[in-house]
């Protein structure tokens, strides 16, 4: 035992030409730093909270179909739901950390000018690479690490194969690599890790799951050839296949895919991302780190050559101070900096849902058609981008003045800080409107395609008057949020995560998954009579609550922030 | 203009500013020196009403900056140390930016603007993006922006750090520009020698604590320094110091180099009895100067480098 953790440490230092003394200093770093502490009581939080849900919802299930015999004979169904459960969320958690994690690596150095220190001694691209991926990934496997006991409890139950355990695993440690390798490589040109961190997860979303659907949906015929390149390269569809196999099909394990050939692709598509971040550390961060990159506002900067940006901005008119000032300012910022790439990103997604009425026109009219399920989520995926951006919105419309330090300043003027919440929450929603109209649009058209009947069809267009609301409050709620934590915290970043986190927190483990579990007993007691009716009742009457509550709490959260609003200037 | 009255900034057990007097008159400009870490941002950002003191109050023009924070921001500028700008912004904008926030009418704007600009050499920069001006530029396009609502004080911390020589010494004519204008300056900065020739009064302050407030005059004898006079005659220097010597304000004379050190005793000054002496005596006098205590001197003698 001793002789082999020896052998394991004795490798440990031949590492170094690898990541070079950067990952002991990310260690270091690393172990003082409080959010890391933060994230593994958060994470082990969510984890428990989550298993507890899985836990509830299967009994409820399991007690209404067979209330006395349910301890004995559904012991094997509840470990398989809970073992799932936590696979998934490791899953799921586990990129999404990466991602976090490694959002800032590079462009942290970058902001504070450490990197052209480090590129002065001999420390060399793949060395800064290497060290703050393997640091930061380590991060990541031990919050892995802590569930791993859980799971062998779990697998007392029994009905898990243990393949499915570990080939799970190492899927989610491979997504992981890749998703942390993507992020240290756009973090070398973006500043922002909230950028970073929506780039990706609207990536996925599109890459690894619109498209594949779409590609399914569009062309049935193409199976084999659909299977092989969406499936080996896709690893929530590696995962979703294991997952249904073990559950659906026990001893059809590779049946589906071969998920060593998955690990085998994602960590070969890992060593390319690596290597294209190596190549572009020192070219492209070097030139950022001395004033050299176009659309950064650095100190460096001033004075310089005119970018072609610049040159665009300077020819523009000069335009006159009219209504409010505040609102004026923030209405002056372009709907996007990143301009033409952001204009792209909504234009793929918007051909992507008129592309997806198509079937639904003439095959999968109803809510069982796939065409509607597809349509379904892409809807969803645009709810959630439009309150993302809303939180950013509002969010960095305090801290980025904080720091770029001109906080100080607008609270110098004798505007009031009612004035200044008021205009800043204005200014947020009005940039906005038009993903919110587009919303709004969708839920209609939704509709119109779907061509309900009978009593589905009022319930459907009745069911828009609590859904208008809810966007209402949820609209209150993420401006009080993104204003709120945009005065109580110094940086973009940690304020858009603490909006966006509190808001999914109150919406899905609040207002969706906790209101569903008492919703399942009257979904249960089922078909399409009186039950039926009063589940409808029921749901609608809630949906309209969780807007009017969005909304208090949105309002709370506003007056919470005029109360703070010169408690933290500086 | 401005008074502190026992002003006391805590951080936890960490005191920033320890009851702090200071009066500013009507017109002055006032130099506010010490070390870094001595509390001169912290008093500066609660004169402006961005933070609360712990103790104590200060007044602007006899409000009280806890009570009427809306009206004192009307009557100052303030300039901070590091000045950010919003880079979305022409240079035009910006200014009309902030005189809307001060609510000046929007017909009356234009003219206001044109007036600043031109008062801070920035007309032929009107149009261009405010983070592609140069160090210099942005920190003229801030004193701008602390004159757009005339404000009847000035506080700017710092203003000339980072400048070239140049920029330095148009920051300095602005500042003697507003002076003439009757505008009360409090400035902060860490070269001395600028503040001595623009500054009425001064107050160095360290560890929270004002160790002088007063002229420049006022120094010497705050330090037991005496005067001293530095004597030059063509020939028998020798004579001339036995000359001197034998007067009755002067306490010690000796020769440096080429010329005579004439030190007075404590609180006596003699210049035109030096003179009188020697011309009347058939002394070849080529000058006779006054040996001026440099501030640096005096900041060195009065503070102990100490910092929090």
């Amino acid at each position: 035992m001793s002789a082999g953790l020896t052998d394991i440490l004795s490798v440990a230092p031949r590492l170094s030409w690898l990541t070079g003394p950067i990952f002991d200093k990310e260690l270091r770093v690393s172990s003082r730093r409080r959010r890391n502490y933060v994230l593994r009581s958060v994470y082990v939080a969510l984890l428990s909270v989550f298993i507890l849900y899985v836990w509830f919802a299967t009994v409820s299930f399991g007690r209404a179909a067979s209330p006395a015999v349910f301890q004995v004979s559904r012991m094997a169904r509840v470990g398989k739901n809970v073992i799932t459960a936590i696979i998934w969320f490791q899953f799921v958690a586990a990129q999404l950390i990466a991602i976090v994690m490694l959002s800032t690596s590079i462009s942290g150095e970058i902001r504070q000018r450490t990197l052209s220190v480090l590129m002065t001694t001999p420390i060399n691209s793949l060395q800064i690479v290497m060290g703050k991926l393997l640091s930061q990934l380590l991060q990541t496997v031990l919050l892995l690490g802590i569930s791993l006991p859980l799971l062998a409890i779990v697998r007392i139950f029994g009905g898990v194969p243990w393949d499915y355990v570990v080939s799970s695993l190492c899927i989610t440690l491979t997504a992981a690599v890749f998703a942390g390798s993507l992020s240290l490589l756009m973090s070398i040109t973006s500043r922002q890790a909230y950028t970073v961190v929506l780039t990706i997860v609207t990536g996925y979303l599109i890459v690894f799951g619109v498209l594949p659907s779409l590609i399914g949906l569009l062309s049935p015929g193409a199976r084999g050839f659909f299977e092989s390149i969406a499936f080996q390269g896709n690893p929530f569809m590696t995962m979703l296949m294991r997952t249904y196999v073990m559950l659906a099909l026990p001893g059809r394990a590779g049946t589906f895919s071969s998920w060593p050939l998955h690990c085998a692709i994602m960590l070969g598509a890992t060593a390319g991302v690596v290597a294209l971040a190596v190549w572009r550390v020192r070219k492209i961060a070097l030139s950022k780190a001395f004033g050299g990159g176009k659309g950064q506002s650095n100190p460096a900067e001033m004075g310089k050559p005119a970018s072609r940006r610049r040159r665009r901005r300077a020819a523009l008119p000069i335009r006159r101070v009219d209504g409010p000032p505040v609102v004026w300012k923030e209405m002056r910022k372009p709907f996007s900096r990143r301009g033409k790439r952001v204009i792209i990103l909504y234009a793929v997604l918007a051909g992507m849902i008129l592309v997806s009425f198509v079937p639904m026109l003439f095959t999968g009219r109803g809510r069982g058609g796939a065409g509607y399920a597809l349509f379904y989520y892409l809807v969803s995926g645009f709810s959630l981008i439009a309150i993302v951006r809303l939180a950013v919105l509002s969010a960095a419309s305090i801290t980025s003045e904080k720091e770029a330090s001109t906080w100080p300043i607008l609270l110098a003027t004798p505007l009031d800080d009612a004035e200044i919440l008021r205009g800043k929450a204005i200014a947020a929603f009005r940039r906005n409107v038009p993903l919110l109209a587009a919303l709004v649009l969708l839920h209609i058209a939704i509709r119109l395609f779907m061509r309900f009947g009978g009593p589905s069809a009022l319930y459907s267009w009745l069911y828009l008057i609590p859904e208008v609301i809810t966007l209402a409050g949820t609209v209150v709620l993420v401006i009080g949020l993104g204003l709120y934590f945009g005065i109580r915290l110094k940086s973009t970043n940690a304020a858009v995560a603490a909006t966006v986190g509190v808001y999914v927190g109150l919406a899905y483990f609040c207002c969706g998954m906790f209101s569903n579990l008492l919703l399942y007993p009257l979904l249960l007691r089922g078909g399409g009579g009186p039950g039926r009716r009063l589940y409808m009742l029921v749901s609608l009457t809630r949906t309209v609550f969780v807007g009017l509550a969005y909304a208090g709490l949105g309002i709370l959260a506003l007056r919470r922030a005029r109360r703070r609003l010169r408690y933290s200037v500086f | 203009m401005i008074k502190t009255q026992n002003l006391s900034k805590n951080y936890g057990d960490l005191t920033a500013v320890g009851n702090l007097n200071l009066t500013i008159e009507q017109g002055d400009i006032f130099g506010f020196i010490g070390p870094n870490g001595a509390g001169k941002t912290t008093t500066m950002r609660i004169l402006v009403t961005l933070l609360e003191p712990t103790h104590g109050t200060a007044f602007i023009n006899g409000l009280d900056v806890r009570k009427h924070g809306k009206k004192v921001r009307r009557l100052v500028g303030y300039m901070p140390d590091f000045m950010g700008v919003y880079d979305d912004l022409k240079v035009f904008e910006y200014l009309e930016f902030f005189a809307a926030a001060f609510s000046i009418e929007r017909r009356k704007r234009k003219g206001i603007v044109e007036g600043v600009l031109e008062l801070t050499d920035l007309q032929s920069k009107q149009s261009a993006t405010v983070d592609s001006l140069s160090r210099g530029m942005q920190q003229r396009l801030g004193l701008a922006r602390v004159l757009i609502h005339d404000p009847k004080v000035l506080i700017l911390d710092e203003p000339a750090s980072g400048l070239d020589p140049r920029a330095r010494i148009e920051i300095r004519e602005l500042l003697r520009e507003l002076k003439r204008m009757g505008k009360t300056i409090m400035i902060s900065s860490h070269i001395l020698s600028e503040l001595e020739e623009i500054c009425d009064h001064i107050g160095i302050i360290e560890h929270g604590r004002m160790v002088f407030s007063g002229t420049l005059a006022d120094i010497r004898p705050h330090l037991g320094i005496q005067s001293k006079v530095r004597v030059k005659v063509t020939a028998n220097q020798d004579k001339a110091v036995e000359l001197l010597s034998a007067l009755p304000p002067i306490r010690e004379v000796e020769v440096v180099d080429d010329y005579i050190s004439v030190t007075f005793h404590e609180g006596k000054e003699g210049d035109g009895l030096i003179a009188r002496s020697l011309v009347e005596a058939k002394f070849d006098l080529v000058s006779l100067q006054p040996e001026q205590l440099k501030l640096d001197d005096a900041f060195l003698q009065l503070t102990k480098g100490m910092v929090h």
